[in-house]
């Protein structure tokens, strides 16, 4: 028995130590050579009131670079205020913003440790030019709804110190935008979730949309009544 | 009860060993390298098609990404070194032999990285004749082998069967050839040559495959990575004094570019470095320095080359037992009948990139740039830098100069460490080389006037200058930088089939030795697969050769001869 035993252990220490020798050297390409991310230094917000980023913590994420290179792991947070991806640095524990152009994608997890998947878009602006944007992607189909979780500074508050000196205190709010992109890949903006501002962005399918809506029970003031309605659509194939 | 659990761990160990033994393996590769014929004259072109498998499945690899294949010659140095980009345990072209080489046998070697971890007795070795244009004497001699004769064997018994339309042909006529179906899908290299009067030893896909052995070296840590994504360039700093590696040292590389481009790696603990050479290091200068090495410290950067072999190729030496001059005068008459006449058409040029490939820009964010001659002429960069470049300060020390940049995140203060200084793209491992350079050789200057990362490094802030005339290829290099020309690599051409009908004179002579070439014709699992190609005014017997590999990684080999007869001349017979 003892012998059996000893012969057996032998084979699987000899076996496993083999295995570690390949499996290291296939698996040390992509370590060795995961690709690197630039970026600038990031200069935290101080004295303000509300949130600035789409989850206060970072979060393990993986990126999908626009060379086509997936990073994983990495500490990420989203800043909605600048529309940056914020990186903690994992060996200087310093913050950076990665440059906008070098993202194409990335996945993190929201307050509630909910997953979220965010692109950047290039969607075009009021000021009449095209602008790059994170957004996080709700539906992917036909019609495609994305959200962006943007954050607004909202007037200077002055508050009054103990002794009597003002202060100049930021305040953030969210103010999320919903993109829809079309078939054609455009994209159509709503400021405002609401029945009658969703109907008039499809002017020539207000009907059936209407239709749809009420025979669902759908409220267009939530976010979840507008991921139904837009899923209906895409199934009854609404929009061509 | 005991017995139970004895076998069970026996038979389960046993199992467990057996699967082991084939991870092993997994990762090891065994390389087939197809060329359109086995003799050439000097000048012409080697049209080849390599294969790439893994040595457990035997189908095709996906692992590596790169191969490397040389030519040399008895006991010289290679005459030729390529790489070539492998998609899917397969990668094609054309390597031209230079007009120059002396008549004799050469070797062609091919291999890829993580080959290079259990010797070179495990590479791919085959050898070909190569003759000069002018070489009259011919005295050849070929390697004694107990390899099969390749002009001896015609094979159709195996899979695919090669059917043609006719066995005999006349001059300029069509030929059509039907490959018979596969049991499952298939990639073949076809050539259709003139069978050479000169015996050339090699081997068949088939026996190949049969013969590989997996290596049972055990990988060590400085063993060589699969290049997976791209060509791994490795390099070494060693101190100088000790001759040992040096640990943790940072190695950056640039290239020659229109914008400040940074690649670094730290050595291990060997002192070995690595570095991924994607497409857009292909073809160019590669400048490398050793980051802040410390102060009266002497270190050294060696680069590894990728293709080297240990030892010479010494082959045994035979003289030729058949005679061989007619056929060799022949083709040397064809080769210079078509030089003369300009006829090498029957080659394309392949595209070089299919995308164009990434620099790894320094930063994309906005920089201030200035250009020189939008103001008054100054004669060094430190005018420079006073009268126009507000944002950047230089102290000087000991007669040596010092560069800050002023940081706009860190409320516009001068940042006490150093920026990164480039050149021409170039990191500059020296401040001084850019000192004499004034407004009439600088074209534009960018000022990054903000704390940037690139990976874990930090840098505060970059100077990259834009010479007119390229200053940087004129420095010298530093003690602890170094240049390497990274070698392009080989796309070659493609082979075309050329219709006699289409010559518009019909006085241009047209001789072939080489019919057809196609390096990856797709056979169909259902059907048959035909091509076709046309005879020249060279009458004599051709190979048709079809050598490939199935999806399910059975090995395909196989022959067949057609006949080029001139009617005139059998009519006067």
């Amino acid at each position: 028995m003892r012998h059996y035993i000893s012969f057996a252990f032998l084979l699987i220490c000899f076996s496993i130590n083999a295995q570690n020798n390949v499996i290291k050297s296939v698996s040390e390409v992509d370590s060795i050579f995961s690709p690197k991310l630039t970026g600038g230094f990031y200069v935290q917000e101080r004295q303000y009131q509300g949130d600035l980023f789409f989850n206060n913590k970072f979060v393990k994420s993986d990126i999908l670079l626009s060379t086509g290179e997936m990073l994983y792991g990495e500490l990420l947070k989203y800043n909605g205020y600048l529309d940056e991806v914020i990186w903690m640095n994992h060996t200087n524990y310093k913050q950076f913003i990665i440059d906008k152009a070098y993202i194409s994608d990335f996945w993190t997890k929201d307050s509630l440790d909910h997953p979220a998947h965010f692109r950047r878009i290039n969607v075009r602006d009021t000021t009449i030019s095209h602008r790059d944007i994170f957004v996080e992607v709700v539906i992917e189909g036909k019609l495609s709804l994305y959200i962006q979780h943007q954050i607004l500074c909202i007037p200077d508050e002055i508050t009054y110190s103990s002794d009597g000196q003002a202060r100049y205190i930021k305040t953030f709010e969210p103010m999320p935008l919903y993109y829809i992109k079309l078939p054609s890949d455009k994209y159509l903006k709503m400021h405002k979730l609401g029945r009658r501002s969703f109907l008039n962005l499809f002017p020539e399918q207000k009907k059936s949309i209407y239709r749809l809506v009420k025979k669902n029970h759908l409220n267009l003031k939530s976010v979840k009544g507008l991921i139904g309605t837009i899923d209906l659509m895409n199934k009854e194939s609404i929009i061509d | 009860m005991m017995t139970i659990i004895k076998r069970t761990l026996f038979i389960l160990s046993v199992v467990l060993f057996c699967c082991k033994m084939n991870v092993i393996a997994a990762g090891q590769e065994a390389v087939y390298l197809q060329t359109d014929r086995t003799t050439y004259i000097a000048g012409e072109s080697v049209f080849y098609q390599l294969y790439v498998f893994d040595l457990v499945t035997k189908k095709r690899s996906d692992l590596s990404k790169v191969g490397y294949i040389e030519l040399r010659a008895p006991k010289s140095d290679p005459a030729l070194k390529i790489w070539v980009k492998v998609d899917a345990g397969m990668a094609s072209g054309s390597l031209v032999l230079p007009d120059t080489l002396p008549s004799g046998v050469y070797q062609m070697v091919a291999f890829t990285s993580v080959m290079k971890n259990f010797g070179e007795q495990y590479f791919f070795h085959k050898e070909i004749m190569i003759v000069n244009r002018f070489d009259k004497k011919l005295d050849l001699r070929s390697v004694k082998s107990s390899s099969n004769d390749s002009s001896q064997y015609h094979r159709t018994d195996k899979l695919p069967w090669i059917k043609t339309d006719k066995a005999v042909y006349g001059p300029r006529e069509k030929v059509i050839v039907t490959l018979g179906k596969t049991d499952i899908k298939a990639n073949v290299a076809v050539s259709v040559y003139e069978e050479p009067q000169i015996k050339a030893t090699e081997k068949s896909i088939v026996e190949t495959l049969n013969e590989c052995v997996v290596p049972a070296t055990k990988l060590t840590s400085t063993a060589y990575l699969p290049e997976s994504k791209a060509r791994i360039l490795r390099g070494r700093v060693i101190d100088e004094t000790t001759r040992e590696g040096v640990q943790a040292a940072t190695v950056f590389l640039s290239c020659l570019d229109s914008v400040a481009n940074l690649q670094y790696a730290s050595t291990d603990s060997n002192g070995i470095f690595q570095m991924l050479l994607s497409d857009y290091y292909s073809g160019k200068e590669l400048f490398f320095t050793i980051k802040d090495m410390p102060v009266g410290q002497k270190w050294k950067m060696e680069i590894e080359d990728n293709f080297i072999l240990s030892e010479k190729w010494k082959p045994e030496l035979i003289s030729y037992k058949r005679d061989f001059k007619d056929y060799i005068y022949k083709s040397q008459d064809i080769v210079y009948i078509n030089k003369s006449f300009g006829l090498d058409e029957s080659v394309n040029e392949n595209p070089i990139f299919e995308n164009k490939p990434n620099c790894p820009q320094l930063y994309r964010s906005t920089v201030k740039s200035v250009y020189p001659s939008d103001f008054v002429p100054l004669d060094s960069f430190p005018e420079i830098v006073i009268e126009i470049l507000p944002t950047v300060k230089l102290t000087r020390h000991d007669g040596k100069y010092q560069a800050y940049v002023m940081i706009s995140s860190q409320g516009n203060t001068y940042s006490d460490r150093e920026p990164l200084i480039f050149l021409d793209g170039v990191y500059v491992d020296d401040i001084q080389k850019i000192i004499d350079l004034n407004s009439a050789k600088i074209k534009k200057i960018d000022v990054l006037d903000n704390v940037r990362i690139l990976g874990d490094l930090i840098f505060y802030g970059a100077v990259s200058i834009i010479s007119k005339s390229n200053e940087i290829i004129s420095t010298v290099p530093a003690p602890n930088s170094l240049r390497y020309k990274n070698e392009n690599r080989n796309v070659g051409k493609s082979f075309v089939v050329v219709n006699p009908d289409s010559i518009k004179d019909h006085h241009t002579p047209f001789f072939k030795q080489l019919l057809y070439w196609n390096p990856n014709l797709e056979l169909k699992k259902d059907d048959n697969t035909a091509f076709d190609f046309y005879t020249s005014d060279n009458t004599a017997n051709f190979i048709i050769k079809v050598e490939g590999i199935s999806e399910n990684g059975t090995p395909i080999s196989a022959s067949s001869v057609i006949k080029v007869n001139n009617p005139i001349n059998v009519t006067v017979k």
